[in-house]
């Protein structure tokens, strides 16, 4: 088959662009009109944001890298504690178990009468927990178990030990005996006084 | 249209040069023409024109006012079917079987004229297909456009003598392609 006007008149009569659509010109202007300001805007809106997002990375990093780091510092020597104030030494784990015990066991022997065990267990907590949970509670039991000793002396000390919430009524009257039996009659007068108990004044003899 | 470049557009009409205006009116029809012509049954006209229009007004103000507009606009239309026609031979070879486009023309009847002309431009369509690009050019713009052979060569940027080669050698591969596919001019 070679080239000759059949041929040419069958490619002419095939013309591809003979079935281009009438409104090819209206449909292309519309998609023209369609695309253009958006990609325009896209590309504003692609621009604004990564320059944005940039800004925010950059001052981010600027940031970190001006920051004063750790190492920057010299480093904070910490003064030992040897040989200065004694310093209160760790809790161990657990340890309010056996705090209350102890605790428990001083009570005992203070019901008992007996202010020597009484004494005793206050000694261990104070040695096993100098800042233990229950301190103040071991300041009542050592107190009663002075006054059961017959110390008044080191009672009325650890009476003024106490803080003023743990001074009961009990504790005051407690504080009036020792007193009393020291002679320390002005003292003893005072207490009375705050306990309202004007008749108790005159028991006391000076010492 | 709108006037988003309004500014570009209005320095080249100031430059003394045509305005992107006046260049879609007048190429609008020419342009998709040559892309129904270049392209293939895969290839939509209107996405060529399409296409070419917002490509060219994106680069309208980089466009030298003394550029040959009927070379360029044929040129971007021909490269830009190539490129169409690249993408979809390889949508077809994943899509549709080789011989797809050409089942249209063998099994279309010609009941009646406008059958017959479906049909004939389904064969010719085929028979363009088969066609490499440089072929189609010159086979497009001589036998259906009526350009010359200088005009072809103008318009394509090729020596007349290669217009000449070019035109032999793509009458030969079109009527090969006609024979094979079982139609003879009638």
């Amino acid at each position: 088959m070679s080239w000759n006007e059949e041929t040419a008149a069958l490619l002419k009569r095939g013309d591809p662009a003979g079935e281009l659509p009438s409104d090819l010109e209206r449909r292309v202007a519309a998609r023209l009109d369609a695309r253009h300001p958006s990609r325009v805007d896209l590309r504003w809106v692609v621009a604004v944001v990564s320059l944005a997002a940039f800004g925010v990375f950059g001052a981010n990093v600027v940031r970190r890298v001006l920051a004063p780091t750790p190492e920057t510092f010299a480093p904070v020597t910490v003064p030992s504690n040897d040989g200065l104030s004694p310093r209160a030494p760790a809790k161990p784990a657990s340890s309010l178990a056996e705090e209350a015990g102890l605790l428990q066991r001083a009570m005992s022997a203070i019901d008992r009468g007996d202010g020597r065990s009484a004494l005793a267990a206050c000694d261990e907590y104070s040695r096993r927990f100098p800042a233990g949970e229950l301190k103040v509670e071991l300041q009542v039991a050592r107190l009663r178990a002075l006054v059961l000793e017959g110390d008044d002396v080191h009672a009325l000390e650890a009476l003024a030990g106490l803080p003023h919430f743990a001074k009961t009524t009990a504790l005051t009257i407690l504080q009036a005996q020792a007193l009393g039996r020291l002679g320390r009659c002005a003292e003893f007068r005072q207490v009375v006084g705050e306990l309202e108990q004007p008749a108790l004044a005159g028991t006391c003899t000076e010492k | 249209m709108d006037a988003a470049h309004s500014d570009s557009l209005d320095a080249r009409a100031r430059a003394g040069g045509v305005t992107f205006e006046s260049v879609y009116r007048g190429y609008l029809t020419q342009v998709s023409r040559w892309a129904a012509r270049l392209g293939s049954p895969w290839v939509d006209p209107e996405d060529i024109t399409h296409d070419l229009f917002l490509k060219l007004r994106d680069h309208w103000s980089e466009l030298p006012t003394d550029v040959n507009l009927d070379a360029y606009l044929f040129r971007m239309t021909a490269n830009l079917v190539t490129s169409r026609r690249r993408v979809e031979k390889f949508r077809r070879w994943f899509r549709l079987p080789a011989d797809a486009g050409r089942q249209v023309a063998s099994t279309a009847q010609a009941v009646d004229e406008a059958l017959e002309a479906k049909a004939t431009r389904a064969l010719v369509a085929a028979a363009l297909d088969t066609l490499s690009d440089k072929d189609r050019r010159v086979l497009v713009l001589f036998e259906l456009e009526g350009h010359s052979g200088q005009e072809v060569a103008r318009l394509t940027g090729t020596r007349l003598e290669t217009v000449w080669v070019q035109l032999h050698r793509a009458r030969k591969r079109f009527s090969e392609a006609i024979s094979r596919q079982g139609r003879r001019p009638s």
